[in-house]
């Protein structure tokens, strides 16, 4: 209970100091809010008038600490580009984005966690070699590039795949989810290989622990000790390199939903960012900080319940 | 004999990759000096042409050769990615041995940054910088440099850590050798092992990287030649221009697969 305390105080610490830096990086750009929505040929004593109102003219410290209070009712004030309410502009890109993360996260996981057993079966036997090299290849194609050839092969050569363009969930919740598996195994097979690659090395040092050729004295079956012991202690680490992938899988959506025109938070940073709309970039910045922040505490802390001894 | 086997494969994909790698050094250097055709030289009559003799890689939209648009933008790729590493790895470096050799209530601040920091996909870390200092080659390699950061200090420090209570190191302070001597003309020399695969590793990440920003119109901006730009371009083109596509992806895929086998073939 102490250590979990312990944990969510370094959790606002860091968020704090995120929120710091980051109000303050985008606070520093040249050029105001003020000429951003009045325009170039507004004058002088207008635009004076409107940073006096938007409160521009308060010192720095005062106006981190409005933003700061704000973001933690969720007002991040409005958005340059839209003209309209950034909480309510990133809430309704979050249900793509969060479909994608989570159809994605699905894939990773069922098909790491048995692929990475197979492969730690016999060190470079056939099985495992095959499986290195198309795990080097998840690794090294760049999503972008993998999503254009998926939609090329499936959706245009082979017509398997409806290219029809994103579905509203609302409008049908059957064809939203089948829009986004090309999209969601574009994001899950880099992270996929990374993790089938870090388990096989993990049950591969475990298998030759002392632990396992007791187990295997006492008589136990291969199956039995790869369930009962070997399993149990890789899963642990590979617990906060999963957190990470989570962390990843978000960036990789980014680039993802540009190449598929997913209406959802990535590719309305990526806008915001061309656009210099920095009063959406920060609330996604802080949005994403979140996440992984939240993610890796948890990890950490599931981390210390399986295994006490971790400090 | 099972490990003798493995490490033949793993000599063989090291060469493997080693010359996939090299393939593209070579036309990446020719092509900072010399394309088959002007890779601005546009022609009508000539608009998306499949590959042939005349255009290996084919033509694209504007009926230029995608094979000395390749060349170039493999170039800039590299230099890039190289610049990237670098800053990464030398700042990271510094830091990293810095503070690991004294330690104390500097480390342990800067450390607590640095995990900070790491928990972050690069790319998100460089989208923010290039978000403040808008794009260009230029910003693009500060931005993903400054990203690259955290990675090198995580690996040199917990090194350092290791390596500053070896005998080696006692005698040398035993002999009165300055600290930063010691630092940077011993411990340093003796991880080149442990850094040069984070070198490695890191210059796989930075191509990927700048593929990416690139491609989301927030890396190198238009008369610059990009890789990632190309393919963000030839997406429209797919159905009529594939090779359009596939000849850019297909050599940052090589040169990027080159450097994992690698990598993969120096681990064991």
């Amino acid at each position: 209970m102490k250590y979990i305390g312990k944990k969510l105080i370094a959790l606002a610490i860091t968020l704090l100091a995120i929120s710091f830096v980051t109000f303050f990086a985008f606070t520093i750009i040249p050029g105001d809010a003020a000429t951003s929505i009045m325009g170039m040929d507004a004058s002088e004593e207008q635009l004076d008038a409107l940073r006096e109102e938007l409160g521009l003219n308060d010192p720095l410290i005062v106006r981190y600490g409005r933003w700061v209070k704000g973001a933690l009712m969720l007002d991040f004030g409005t958005s340059l580009q839209y003209k309209t309410d950034v909480a309510k502009l990133i809430g309704g890109r979050l249900t793509a984005t969060l479909g994608l993360a989570l159809e994605a996260i699905l894939i990773i996981l069922i098909l790491s966690v048995p692929l990475g057993i197979i492969s730690s079966k016999k060190p470079n036997g056939a099985v495992d070699n095959i499986i290195t090299v198309l795990t080097q290849f998840g690794m090294a194609v760049p999503q972008f590039f993998l999503g254009i050839m998926l939609t090329y092969v499936f959706g245009i050569l082979l017509r398997i795949v409806n290219m029809g363009g994103y579905v509203n969930p609302a409008e049908s919740f059957d064809g939203f989810l089948r829009f986004l598996i090309l999209p969601a195994i574009t994001v899950a097979i880099p992270k996929l290989s990374m993790m089938t690659k870090y388990l096989r090395d993990c049950i591969v040092a475990q298998k030759k622990q002392d632990y396992v050729r007791t187990a295997r004295a006492k008589g136990n079956s291969e199956g039995r000790i790869l369930t009962h012991h070997v399993l149990k202690n890789a899963i642990i680490p590979s617990i906060t390199f999963f957190a990470m992938i989570v962390a990843d899988v978000l960036a990789g959506s980014i680039v993802c939903e540009q190449v598929f025109a997913i209406p959802g938070v990535g590719r309305l940073l990526t806008a915001s960012i061309s656009n210099r709309d920095f009063p959406v970039v920060s609330a996604i910045v802080l949005y994403v900080a979140v996440v992984v922040v939240v993610m890796n505490t948890l990890a950490d802390v599931f981390y210390r319940v399986v295994d006490p001894r971790v400090k | 004999m099972r490990k003798e086997s493995s490490g033949k494969k793993n000599s063989r994909i090291l060469i493997v990759g080693s010359i996939m790698v090299i393939v593209v050094l070579l036309f990446a250097v020719i092509g900072l000096f010399w394309t088959p055709y002007d890779v601005n030289g546009m022609d009508v009559l000539l608009k998306n042409k499949a590959p042939s003799f005349a255009h290996l890689f084919g033509t694209d939209n504007f009926g230029r050769d995608v094979f000395s648009r390749v060349m170039q933008g493999a170039g800039a790729s590299f230099l890039i990615a190289i610049s990237v590493v670098l800053f990464g790895a030398v700042t990271g470096t510094v830091i990293g041995a810095v503070t690991g050799y004294f330690g104390g209530a500097v480390d342990a601040v800067l450390m607590r940054i640095n995990d900070a920091l790491a928990a972050f996909p690069s790319v998100l870390i460089a989208l923010v910088i290039i978000a403040v200092t808008g794009n260009g080659k230029y910003n693009l390699v500060l931005a993903l440099g400054i990203a690259f950061i955290p990675s090198f200090v995580r690996v040199v420090r917990s090194e350092m850590l290791v390596q500053k209570e070896l005998d080696y190191v006692k005698n040398l302070k035993l002999m009165k050798a300055g600290n930063f001597r010691i630092i940077f003309l011993d411990i340093l020399p003796n991880m080149r092992t442990v850094i040069s695969s984070s070198l490695l590793i890191g210059f796989q990440n930075a191509v990927l990287s700048e593929a990416g920003m690139s491609y989301l119109g927030l890396g190198v901006t238009p008369p610059d030649p990009s890789l990632g730009r190309m393919l963000s371009e030839a997406q429209s083109y797919i159905i009529f221009a594939p090779w359009y596509a596939i000849a850019p992806g297909i050599t940052i895929l090589l040169l990027t697969l080159g450097l994992g086998f690698i990598s993969h073939g120096r681990e064991k």
